[in-house]
């Protein structure tokens, strides 16, 4: 019965690891991490002679080997999306901006809310003014005016067609899976951030995000702002720029993100 | 070539087998430490490596080892026992043998049974291992207990080794 029983598990746990391994994002962080530690001490007059030069320049030369010395993309992002998860309210600023000539165009702004897998975009746009959202298991959209509608989460047909950011509003969601589809380095600290750059890997040129930027607080972890150009697609034809930054913390009720109540608070319709 | 490129070729050739593995039993986190020490102790002890032997299962062992030795020293419950670790690392030397060059080639036959599983199961796939919910989260979302999340989890992942486990008997020994 025992060996049974561990042949069972023997089973499942290969399963487990492998769907993992599909999963899960691409090995070059882990072997980077890896490699890094296997690098042989540097010989200790170089210490001697950084230190002298260290003290010779006023600082300059440990405040750049510091800032070189940046850590890993992967762990700064997984601490991102970890703390993306932790159930706190966060409202998030949001512009889409048309990059065209001669000048820019901006196309949207509105007020991201999220909380861990629940989100709720209140947005003023070229496409019209409203609530987009979902409570985690049901998703809806109620224009300012005109019919409301709800679906169930996983209709992600329904969510391309209204969810005018790109499925890039879900914070937890897009930071835990960044890694499957864009290579990560972190590009330097900037005033107490870290900035992550996410470029797409080159198999998945059909994705329409080709690039990201994340600031995320050094000593949090807190996502502070996200940028990324969504290409152009048949029904736009310049690139879009979106920006999403904290605005706050503020905490709201529990059935904040619910259809219903998004759907009891809408203005009532303006009299012509 | 140094010492060191080479050791990181046999890394890099490696590494997802091994992951693998460490994922079968434990999270990410404690998989990425073991991982990392698994590269240390192997490289500080390359002399003892026998090379007739391949690296692959050489460095899987020493995972095996720290990943005994991690959850003993937390005194977790050992989320599987040696004779079943031994069990996995045998299925995996079996799973190496399938056809492909790489060992993305080979996860092409999951990924070939995987397509064969229904919608319902697709989509707890999908939100369980693509999306990192846990049982829990699952089951608020499509509106189950735990329990019959993790069942249908476990049932998935047993018909997916009863797939597997055919192309498996066809692989060559």
């Amino acid at each position: 019965m025992k060996d049974a029983d561990s042949l069972d598990s023997a089973e499942q746990r290969l399963i487990h690891g492998l769907l993992a391994d599909v999963y899960e994002r691409s090995g070059e962080a882990r072997v980077r991490l890896a490699m890094r530690e296997l690098a042989p001490p540097r010989p200790a007059f170089f210490w001697k002679v950084a230190a002298i030069l260290t003290f010779a320049a006023g600082g300059i030369v440990l405040g750049s080997f510091f800032q070189s010395r940046l850590p890993e993309a992967d762990g700064v992002i997984e601490k991102a999306s970890r703390e993306a998860n932790d159930g706190k309210d966060r409202q998030y600023r949001a512009t889409i901006v048309a990059l065209k000539s001669p000048a820019d165009e901006r196309l949207a702004s509105g007020t991201v809310h999220v909380r861990s897998q629940s989100f709720a975009v209140e947005f003023e746009s070229v496409f019209g003014r409203g609530w987009l959202g979902t409570d985690g298991s049901t998703a809806w959209y109620i224009p300012r005016q005109g019919a409301a509608q709800q679906w169930p989460n996983h209709e992600p047909s329904r969510w391309i067609e209204r969810q005018k950011l790109g499925g890039y509003v879900q914070f937890a969601a897009l930071l835990r899976g960044i890694g499957q589809h864009y290579d990560l380095v972190t590009l330097g600290r900037e005033d107490g951030h870290l900035r992550v750059r996410a470029t797409r890997k080159l198999p998945l040129s059909g994705l329409p995000v080709s690039q990201l930027e994340v600031w995320v607080a050094a000593g949090t972890g807190v996502m502070k702002k996200l940028q990324y150009r969504v290409e152009p697609e048949i029904w736009h034809w310049e690139p879009w720029l979106v920006t999403v930054e904290l605005a706050g913390e503020t905490p709201h009720p529990p059935d904040f993100y619910s259809f219903e109540t998004r759907l009891r608070e809408r203005p009532p319709p303006r009299n012509p | 070539m140094t010492k060191q490129e080479l050791f990181e070729i046999l890394i890099r050739e490696n590494e997802r087998m091994v992951w693998a593995f460490l994922r079968g039993a434990a999270d990410p986190a404690d998989a990425q430490d073991i991982f990392q020490q698994a590269c240390l102790v192997a490289w500080s002890s390359l002399d003892r490596y026998d090379r007739s032997r391949p690296f692959g299962p050489w460095l899987r062992g020493i995972a095996a080892r720290l990943l005994l030795k991690h959850f003993r020293q937390r005194r977790a419950s050992l989320p599987l026992d040696e004779k079943a670790m031994e069990a996995v690392e045998a299925r995996l030397d079996t799973f190496g043998r399938l056809p492909g060059e790489t060992w993305d080639a080979k996860l092409d036959s999951l990924r070939e049974c995987l397509s064969r599983v229904n919608e319902e199961g697709r989509r707890l796939v999908d939100l369980y291992y693509r999306d990192g919910l846990s049982c829990e989260d699952i089951s608020r979302r499509l509106g189950h207990g735990i329990e019959t999340v993790k069942k249908r989890l476990q049932r998935l992942r047993l018909d997916l080794y009863t797939c597997l486990s055919g192309k498996l008997a066809e692989a060559p020994s």
